[in-house]
Parts: C-alpha cells; structure tokens; sequence
C-alpha cells in the first residue's frame, strides 16, 4: 500500500516539489551566508579604513605637537617673549626669531644660553645648528633661551 | 663708558643706588619675591652674595661668590670668590675656595699682580667684572662692559665657565 503511495503522481509531484524547495532554501542560505560573509568583510574594511584615517589624523596631530612654545629672555633689556616654534628647526633659526619676538635689535656681543634652574646657564654657540629637537635629545636646553651678552677674559 | 685703556674710579654712592636698581630688575626678571628665594644673601646696603657650583668628574664644589657695588653703571661691579664663613679672599690663604677656571671668557687668578696694582689680588679675568679693569687687563673692545649692562651678565658670564668643560674642581688649598 505503501508503494502504491509513493508511486501516486500526484504524491511524487509533490515530493519533487519539496525537494524543489529544500534546494532553493539551501541555495538562498548560500546565499545569505555569502551576503554575511561580504558583509563582514566590508564590515572589516570600514574598520581598517577607520583605523587608518585615525592613524592619518594622529601623524597630522604630531606634525602639530612639532609646534612648541618656546620662552626667550633678554638678560640686559629684561624683555621677555614666548612663541610657537617647530622643533626641527634649528637653534639660530629660533634665536633670529627671537629678536623679532622680543622686538630687540642683534647686538655682536649677543650670545645665545640655556637657563638651568637651581644651576649654571648653558652656553649654546657652538650647538647653533643643531634643531631644537637635537638639542633637546641631548639635554643641552629645553624651551628655555636667554640671550646674554658676551664677555672676555683669556 | 668702560674703556681698556682706564682704571675706574670709585664712587659708593653711585654703587649702592646701582644696587638699589638692580636687585629689584634682577628679581623681576627671575620671577624671584626675594634675594632669599634664589638663594642670594644680601649684606649692608651694596653687597651681594651669590652662591655658585660647579660639577667636575662627577663632584659638585659649592663656592660663594661677592659681588661689591662700588662705582656707577659705566663700570661691572667687584666681583671675587670668598671664604664662605669670612665673606672675604685673603690671597695666600683661601686659595682653597676658588674654582680653576681657566674659559675663553673667564679665568680665575689667586694672586693676579700687575703693574696697575700695589698688591696681588684674585682676579676674576672676565670683563664683566670690575677688577678686569682696574688691572688695565686689556681686550677686544667688542666686549667691553655697556652702562645698560646688570650684573645679571656677570654671573651669567661666570656661570657659563662653570658649566663648561674648562672648570676643572676646586682650586687646591694653600699649603699650612
């Protein structure tokens, strides 16, 4: 009786139907599997390109934090003048910058020093043309300059 | 003016009223309420003291330095290491509180003599100082002492021989 079901055409059309079905369900979560995985894969793009541009946007923000202010005092005129430098120029670039700063002409005499708190200033004149950067590394000075005058004795 | 070729002359009153503008400047400018704050000491009405290190193979000597503000502006004031408990450099026995300095700007002499002078003397050989002169030291005019000058360039002048490789330690004392 059984097989007289199975072989019922109305029963095997329908049974072909089925499998029809089961096919195109197995298929559309292929398909949707795929869509996840492409999905997900953009998903992972966008993260890599945020991550990116973030990184883009930090190595801008240190180019800006190159930029740092820097303090001059004249020892004999008393003046004072704080302004923004790049720390990849060099100490005579920031030095003839300070006397447009502190608005005070160059004398021959000038020489250029690093403060030391507590200590003995620094002489920098034979460090001109090192960038403040350098300077720095080497602890020669740090945003700290006096313009001193130039004295003799030898 | 100061000059290389001229012996200053002294004037007290000119020294302490010197003083008396100075030390305020000086403090502004090291954003310094007192001398006390940075450590300077001053005694009667036209004498400073200032203490000053040096570090040399790793050891600090600890020396006070007196400056006398004895003349006007056209001149630096006296400038001389001392004793510390005497305030005073007697030549031939304090030698020991002297630092051998021996930089391009200053040199240090325990008993400095010269045909400009009666009696040997410690000579801070900087032209920043008033003895520079008064021994008819002579030099490059280019630094000669200018009237707007402080003594802020004094110890700025002294203080750059200190940090620099041409401090060698304290002087050795003078022999019992």
């Amino acid at each position: 009786m059984d097989k007289g079901k199975d072989d019922d055409p109305l029963i095997e059309a329908a049974l072909e139907h089925l499998d029809e079905a089961e096919r195109e369900r197995a298929k559309a979560r292929a398909l949707r599997a795929e869509a996840d995985a492409l999905d997900a894969k953009a998903d992972t793009e966008v993260l890599e390109a945020e991550r990116d541009l973030e990184k883009a946007k930090g190595h801008d923000g240190d180019e800006d934090d190159d930029d740092v202010k820097v303090r001059f005092r004249h020892l004999a005129e008393h003046e004072k003048a704080k302004f923004s430098v790049d720390e990849d120029m060099t100490l005579q670039a920031i030095w003839d910058q300070a006397y447009d700063e502190l608005e005070i002409e160059r004398d021959e005499r000038d020489v250029l020093q690093a403060p030391v708190e507590g200590g003995n200033p620094v002489s920098l004149m034979e460090h001109l043309a090192l960038t403040l950067k350098q300077a720095r590394h080497r602890d020669l000075c740090k945003r700290d300059f006096e313009i001193a005058a130039r004295t003799g004795g030898a | 003016m100061a000059s290389h070729n001229l012996q200053p002359t002294l004037d007290l009153a000119a020294g302490r009223l010197v003083f008396d503008e100075d030390l305020p400047r000086a403090l502004a400018y090291h954003e310094a309420e007192s001398p006390q704050a940075l450590g300077w000491r001053v005694v009667g009405n036209r004498t400073l003291l200032v203490p000053i290190s040096g570090m040399h193979a790793d050891a600090r000597e600890d020396y006070l330095l007196r400056l006398d503000f004895v003349t006007g502006r056209d001149w630096p004031p006296r400038a001389q290491f001392v004793n510390p408990e005497t305030f005073t450099y007697v030549v031939g026995k304090d030698t020991g509180h002297l630092p051998q300095l021996t930089h391009p700007e200053v040199q240090v002499h325990p008993a400095y003599r010269s045909q400009a002078i009666s009696l040997p003397i410690q000579l801070i050989c900087c032209s920043a100082t008033f003895e520079y002169y008064d021994v008819l030291h002579g030099g490059d005019d280019k630094i000669l002492w200018q009237a707007r000058d402080t003594f802020l360039v004094t110890l700025a002048a002294i203080g750059r021989g200190m940090a620099s490789e041409h401090y060698k330690g304290r002087h050795p004392a003078d022999a019992a």
